[in-house]
């Protein structure tokens, strides 16, 4: 009973591990949002959006 | 053939085969001897004791292809008392056959002339000569009885020293030295039916003997194994009996007994198949600390002759004996701490020195209370080899293999109610559960191949690798001198594939932070993912000892975003302890193969092996606790109480 419980649990465990792996799954802690196309070109402070193109960076 | 007549009686003699010594005369019991000078009477021996044996003089047999007639037998006492018959066989090529018969067991040898036996006085128990055999016993036999025609000359009550041997594959061989040199005889040990034998005797007046009446108390005694049982005693009134040609002969009583059987003698029960009766019980101790008593009831079953069912805290055990060749131990006499049977390694478990201390019923040797021997046991659950040495009159070893009941088996196999649950872990008593050990090592090289195809497949391939000076980057409107805002070069991503964002702060700092607020922007789609990267170094002196905490380099491991155009917006704040504002370096990646995630699944799939590890170890002390030979260390004190299944 116990063999075939750990045999299911570890196939699951491994299984969902190479699935999530291949598949670029993260546990990850990052909000995600979607930038209204409007305030994409807006200026804006500090954490509001504002982007209007690459600019900067060596 | 050459007749003859007694000389001491006169009544016809008959020289059969040509090679014999002597023919004991049918009438008077002389012995009847051919020489040079002619037909000699060379003394009496006994008549012969019923032994109950299927064999009788002038029976065929055919033994490897030559057949055979069984032309004389004679009668030995061993040193412990009891008797054993030899029969002597001629065949058909001239040779003569030794047929051996000794608790239901035959053996047959032959006379062999190029074996080099060595001195008696160099003997050791479990000592391999000749060619892989094992020396099983030594000691001296005394010629009782004899009865027909004889490959050697008997004399009544001459002693001779012999030794017995076992080998490989029911291999058996005796050394005689009642000659110089002494003489080898080897052969194996055989059923009736490989000798051919199909003319057995007819019902012996000791065969018949299955109840008797106790000499003391006229208790009604019923034996079992009636042709093998050398001595009963009385489960009434305690009287030990010989039993000698069929009648009893009383030598001493016990005293009452504080035990009984679980089992009472002459229950019937079934093992692997087996039909056995109880026909004897024991009691037996050894003292370390104190005494430790375990109970034994000695089993018959007609083909198998004798096997043990042993209990000791309420674990039972089924015992069957081994011969000393079957087993190989590299110190017969000794402890080694293996010995190997079967293929298999049992490891030692106790030595000690057992005692006899209560005994009832029939046994086929002359059981007494007090009757000692060095015990020597090994254990591999769920089973056992027990190595008992006798070291008084004959020398013996004798090995057996001990396979563990539980209770309910025992229960089913005899009919009793009432058996009590096994108190602490028994030596012989297997693992209940499972120890995943094997499962583990599949599951790990499993997980392993799947990490080894994800390091190969994932192609870890680096989109941005950028530093930015701050000091150039727009200040946001509103915000403070020491924030600035910057976006990243796009970057093209497959959307297959987990991405790894590394931040670093790429100037000198000293007790300072620069805190980064990362946007990763699909520039299609306006998804983005945000996050934070907090960088620091703080470090002093406090109370003489220098100190430092923080990172300067971090990084963020995010879900697949979707295919296409992505950039990287970076609000950045840092403080005082940067002069000037910092360099920021940007690193993404795609693909990128997490270690951190292939250790969580190791410790996923370890989590249940480790717990029933840990239960094995557990249960493996409590085996082991009251042996001095624990893997565990010393011998641990304190009792047990808990009970197992």
């Amino acid at each position: 009973m116990l063999r075939t419980l750990y045999v299911v649990l570890a196939l699951v465990v491994i299984g969902g591990y190479g699935y999530a792996a291949s598949r670029g799954l993260e546990i990850s802690t990052a909000k995600k949002r979607i930038v209204p196309p409007g305030m994409r070109g807006a200026a804006g402070t500090s954490r509001v959006f504002w982007y209007g193109g690459y600019r900067g960076g060596k | 053939m050459t007749a003859a007549n007694c000389p001491s009686c006169g009544a016809p003699v008959e020289f059969a085969i040509g090679s014999s010594s002597v023919v004991v005369c049918g009438t008077c019991r002389s012995v009847v001897a051919r020489t040079d000078r002619g037909i000699e009477d060379h003394g009496k021996v006994a008549a012969l004791i019923e032994t109950g044996s299927p064999l009788q003089l002038g029976a065929t047999g055919q033994y490897r292809g030559r057949a055979f007639r069984i032309m004389g037998r004679s009668q030995l006492r061993h040193q412990a008392g009891g008797v054993w018959d030899e029969w002597y066989a001629a065949f058909d090529d001239e040779r003569w056959g030794w047929i051996a018969e000794a608790q239901g067991r035959f053996y047959i040898t032959f006379k062999t002339a190029d074996a080099d036996a060595p001195p008696y006085d160099v003997l050791t128990l479990g000592a391999r000569l000749l060619d892989d055999y094992v020396v099983a016993e030594f000691g001296t036999a005394t010629v009782m009885a004899a009865a027909g025609e004889l490959p050697w000359e008997p004399v009544q009550g001459e002693e001779y020293r012999y030794a017995d041997l076992t080998g490989p594959e029911q291999r058996f061989a005796t050394i005689d030295y009642s000659e110089t040199p002494p003489v080898v005889f080897k052969g194996s040990e055989a059923t009736l039916k490989e000798l051919g034998i199909t003319e057995f005797a007819p019902g012996s007046a000791r065969a018949k003997l299955t109840t008797l009446n106790c000499t003391q108390c006229g208790g009604a005694l019923e034996l079992r194994a009636p042709d093998q049982a050398e001595r009963i005693w009385c489960p009434y009134c305690g009287s030990g009996h010989d039993i000698t040609q069929g009648k009893l002969q009383f030598f001493r009583k016990l005293k009452k007994s504080r035990v009984e059987p679980i089992i009472p003698l002459g229950t019937a029960g079934t093992i692997d198949g087996d039909a056995y009766v109880v026909a004897g019980f024991m009691e037996r101790a050894v003292t370390f600390d104190r005494d430790y008593y375990w109970t034994e009831y000695l089993l018959y079953n007609r083909e198998k002759s004798f096997r043990w069912l042993v209990m000791s805290d309420w674990h039972w055990s089924f015992v069957t004996p081994l011969r000393p060749g079957e087993v190989l131990d590299a110190a017969p006499e000794g402890t080694a701490m293996n010995v190997h049977y079967s293929g298999r390694s049992y490891r030692l478990f106790q030595h000690a020195t057992a005692r006899v201390t209560h005994v009832v019923g029939e046994f086929y040797w002359r059981v007494e209370t007090g009757e000692q021997a060095d015990t020597v046991d090994y254990v591999s659950p769920p089973f056992g080899i027990s190595k008992e040495l006798t070291r008084t009159g004959a020398r013996e070893i004798s090995y057996s293999h001990a396979r563990y009941m539980q209770p309910g088996e025992v229960a089913a196999a005899f009919k009793v109610e009432g058996l009590e649950r096994p108190v602490g872990v028994g030596p012989m008593q297997p693992f209940p559960g499972s120890t995943l050990g094997l499962l583990w090592m599949v599951m790990l090289a499993l997980l392993i191949g799947v990490a080894i195809y994800l390091g190969a497949t994932l192609p870890n391939r680096t989109v941005l690798d950028q530093t930015y000076d701050l000091s150039t980057a727009a200040v946001p409107e509103g915000a403070p001198p020491n924030a600035r805002v910057i976006f990243s070069e796009p970057f093209e991503l497959a959307g297959k594939h987990n991405v790894e964002v590394k931040a670093e702060a790429a100037s000198p700092v000293d007790n300072s932070f620069v805190w980064l607020g990362v946007d990763l922007v699909d520039e299609a789609s306006g998804k983005m993912q945000s996050f934070e990267v907090p960088l620091e170094r703080y470090s002093g002196v406090e109370d003489g000892e220098q100190w430092s905490e923080g990172k300067l380099r971090d990084n963020t491991f995010l879900s697949r975003p979707d295919k296409g155009r992505h950039v990287l917006r970076v609000e950045s704040q840092w403080g005082t302890g940067f002069p000037t504002p910092p360099l920021i370096r940007l690193v993404v990646r795609e693909g990128v193969f997490r270690v951190g995630y292939l250790i969580l699944a190791l410790i996923a799939i370890s989590i249940l092996p480790f717990f029933a590890l840990m239960r094995k170890i557990g249960w493996e002390s409590r085996r082991w606790k009251d042996s001095v030979y624990s893997p565990f260390g010393e011998l641990t004190a304190g009792t047990d109480d808990e009970e197992e299944e």
